[in-house]
């Protein structure tokens, strides 16, 4: 896709608030890693287009940058960390299920009768929607969501379609800390953050591609018949690739889940070191329960079995899931803590653990 | 001249059952020798035999095809044992296995473990039970609850029709609590709750199919012993009661018989499509016979061979991936099903 990206962003000066940033007349990083989304300006005017908003789509979304939304409706929990790093929790109004957030300041906000809860039934309710008259909605649409967002412009609030879930690299999904960023007007600082995440990731990434010695990675667990994991192109096999690993399935090309039969799962992976991410499976003996031939895999013998639940929210949601994505920094610090403590010995790591 | 006639029909049926069992050896060692992974057939010889080279290959027969295609044999007869006896029950040919609502009671059951399992989490970690078993635990005791209530309409109801839509409404109002609760749940737990119905026969262990085998054993042996009754119901209600049956024992019976059946596969399996429904009317279509003494062990036969064939495609042999058994139950089973019913241009058997 074509990147147009100028220089020079105009300010639009007539809506700045009292606690807008003053956006100086300066050039402004390119979007490196996200493909999903880029900016461009016309004139006086500037825009942030989302090239797929959602999967398969034909055309792209454009949005006028002017004047910035205070009162927003998410319905991603994992947009809600932006927010939170852009400090402007407060512009999030509404969010479809409030149990489903493990952020310890919008639980807050949320009991504090200051989020509204717009889906207690599971779905986003219009009426609700309506009736704290949001000033733009940030949504995604992974295909069954299309017919209540359209529904939602029609009632002539603004949808903002973000598609980051679409992303294949850990910083190509963190980076639309920039499409929030423009959206609350806060460039420079989503700029900023990106780019220290950006070098931090880089640096780690450096410091695990240097070890000679990649250890093996099993990863999944079995539903049904079926043992769901990652494919080769997929986020988690990036990361374990960075985090210096032998992911088993790196040859595979599918960027999304791969659904393979026990036995053959079990052929290539009996003998992998590690076992990284497990579902919903918190303990060995939770997992012996599910199926006794876990108990047959070399990593889980030697105790090597990691999942992401060291942090959960109060209502089970794993954090991972939540503000994982928009920190691949930490996850990769996880990892190679994982694979190759030795390297970074003073780390404590904050979503992976070793279950027991 | 009777008996040399009867002489000959004896033959042609031993004939028959002695194909049928090697039919089913012949998909047994097939289901083992084939999967995603692929193993020479040497090995698998060598295996039995007792020497073996490769202990990842030997763990694969021994833990995963095996147990497999037992709990193929087991589901495939179990779920065609209970169609056969519930068509016969209701003399209706589209009645089957969960007709009375047990596998929406054992749905129900799955549900509120999956749906309400984080509330429920501290508490099944501190009984020590194990995931697997819970599951299995809830869907019979959903399957038990339904048929409870069935069979005490059964007790007040004399026609055989209005227990059939008592089933049928029960299971339809099940179904729509467990619509409920996946209305009101995360999307991981509907994912499990939807791979849960795709029906799964590689996910039982041996602890779960020594359970499960004993009881299916039960109910097949005591399902030769109900043949006689199921014999006099298809005269009609009115005849058999007049021939001497206890038409309300007999029903009862029945119903405790298929439901544990039906039940014991679901809880352990999911809900396993089509089998139950089709396979006895493939082996009417087969073998012409109505006589449930020769049905019950054709239909047992046929229901274990055609479910072990199923699985062997389901597995897609030689690649990694798998299809979900009940996609691939209807799929090939329902135009064998259409192409035996227009060679045979119509059903010339009838209730």
């Amino acid at each position: 896709m074509n990147r147009l990206i100028f220089g020079i962003i105009i300010l639009i000066g007539a809506c700045s608030g009292p606690q807008r940033e003053k956006s100086t007349v300066s050039t402004i990083e390119e979007v490196q890693y996200a493909k999903g989304f880029h900016f461009e300006s016309e004139g006086d005017q500037r825009y942030l287009v989302v090239d797929e908003p959602w999967p398969k789509a034909t055309k792209s979304k454009k949005y006028l940058l002017n004047g910035v939304p205070k009162r927003i409706v998410c319905t991603s929990t994992s947009h809600l960390p932006f927010f939170e790093m852009l400090d402007a929790e407060e512009s999030v109004i509404g969010f479809p299920n409030l149990n489903y957030i493990s952020s310890a300041v919008f639980i807050e906000r949320a009991n504090a009768g200051l989020l509204t809860d717009l889906g207690p039934d599971g779905s986003m309710n219009m009426e609700l929607l309506l009736g704290i008259n949001p000033d733009a909605v940030v949504a995604f649409d992974m295909g069954g969501e299309s017919k209540t967002l359209a529904k939602i412009e029609e009632a002539g609030i603004p949808v903002y379609y973000n598609s980051d879930f679409l992303e294949q690299s850990p910083l190509g999904r963190a980076e639309w800390i920039k499409f929030f960023g423009a959206l609350l007007n806060k460039e420079k600082k989503a700029d900023s953050i990106f780019s220290e995440i950006a070098k931090e990731y880089n640096r780690l990434k450096e410091l695990a591609g240097a070890v000679k010695n990649k250890p093996t990675i099993l990863s999944g667990v079995v539903y049904g018949d079926t043992w769901f994991l990652p494919g080769g192109n997929n986020w988690a096999a990036t990361f374990f690739k960075n985090a210096g690993g032998a992911y088993l399935w790196d040859a595979d090309t599918t960027s999304g889940w791969l659904e393979l039969s026990f036995e053959a799962v079990y052929e290539k992976g009996n003998d992998a070191e590690f076992w990284i991410g497990t579902s919903t499976l918190n303990t060995m003996v939770e997992m012996e329960g599910q199926d006794e031939r876990y108990a047959t895999f070399r990593a889980f013998k030697n105790g090597e079995v990691y999942n992401y639940n060291k942090k959960i929210g109060p209502n089970g949601g794993y954090d991972f899931f939540e503000s994982g994505y928009s920190r691949p920094d930490l996850v990769l610090s996880d990892l190679i803590k994982t694979l190759h403590p030795e390297l970074l010995p003073e780390y404590e790591t904050v979503y992976f653990q070793n279950i027991k | 001249m009777i008996e040399s006639q009867l002489d000959e029909s004896k033959k042609k049926w031993k004939k028959v059952f002695l194909l049928l069992i090697l039919v089913l050896l012949t998909s047994f060692i097939l289901s083992i020798s084939l999967g995603s992974v692929q193993i020479p057939f040497s090995f698998i010889v060598n295996h039995f035999i007792g020497s073996s080279d490769n202990e990842v290959w030997s763990n694969i027969i021994q833990n995963f095809r095996i147990p497999k295609t037992l709990t193929s044999i087991l589901a495939g007869s179990a779920l065609a044992i209970s169609g056969l006896q519930m068509q016969t029950l209701f003399r209706n040919p589209l009645a089957g296995p969960f007709i009375l609502g047990i596998s929406s009671g054992a749905g129900l059951g799955v549900a509120l473990v999956i749906f309400l399992g984080f509330w429920l989490g501290g508490f099944i970690e501190m009984t020590g039970i194990g995931r697997n078993w819970l599951l299995v635990g809830a869907a019979g005791l959903g399957s038990f609850i339904v048929l409870s209530v069935v069979l005490i309409a059964s007790f007040r109801i004399r026609s055989g029709v209005s227990l059939l839509i008592i089933g049928l409404m029960f299971g339809s109002a099940v179904s729509a609590l467990v619509s409920i609760l996946q209305y009101f749940s995360q999307a991981e737990n509907i994912q499990a709750y939807v791979i849960w119905t795709f029906g799964s026969l590689g996910s039982l262990s041996w602890g779960e199919l020594n359970v499960m085998m004993p009881v299916i054993m039960v109910s097949l042996i005591f399902s030769f012993l109900l043949s006689k009754s199921l014999n006099a119901l298809l005269l009609g209600e009115n005849y058999a009661e007049s021939l001497g049956l206890n038409l309300k024992r007999a029903r009862m019976l029945i119903i405790i018989n298929t439901s544990l059946l039906a039940g014991t596969v679901t809880a352990f399996c999911g809900p396993i499509a089509f089998i139950g429904l089709a396979v006895p009317h493939i082996a009417r279509m087969l073998f012409n016979t109505g006589n449930h003494l020769l049905l019950t062990p054709l239909v047992i036969l046929l229901g274990s061979i055609l479910l072990i064939v199923f699985d062997i495609f389901a597995q897609l042999p030689g690649m990694q991936e798998t299809l979900p058994i009940n996609a691939v139950t209807s799929l090939f089973g329902a135009p064998f099903v259409i192409w035996l019913i227009l060679r045979k241009s119509n059903l010339n058997y009838s209730f």
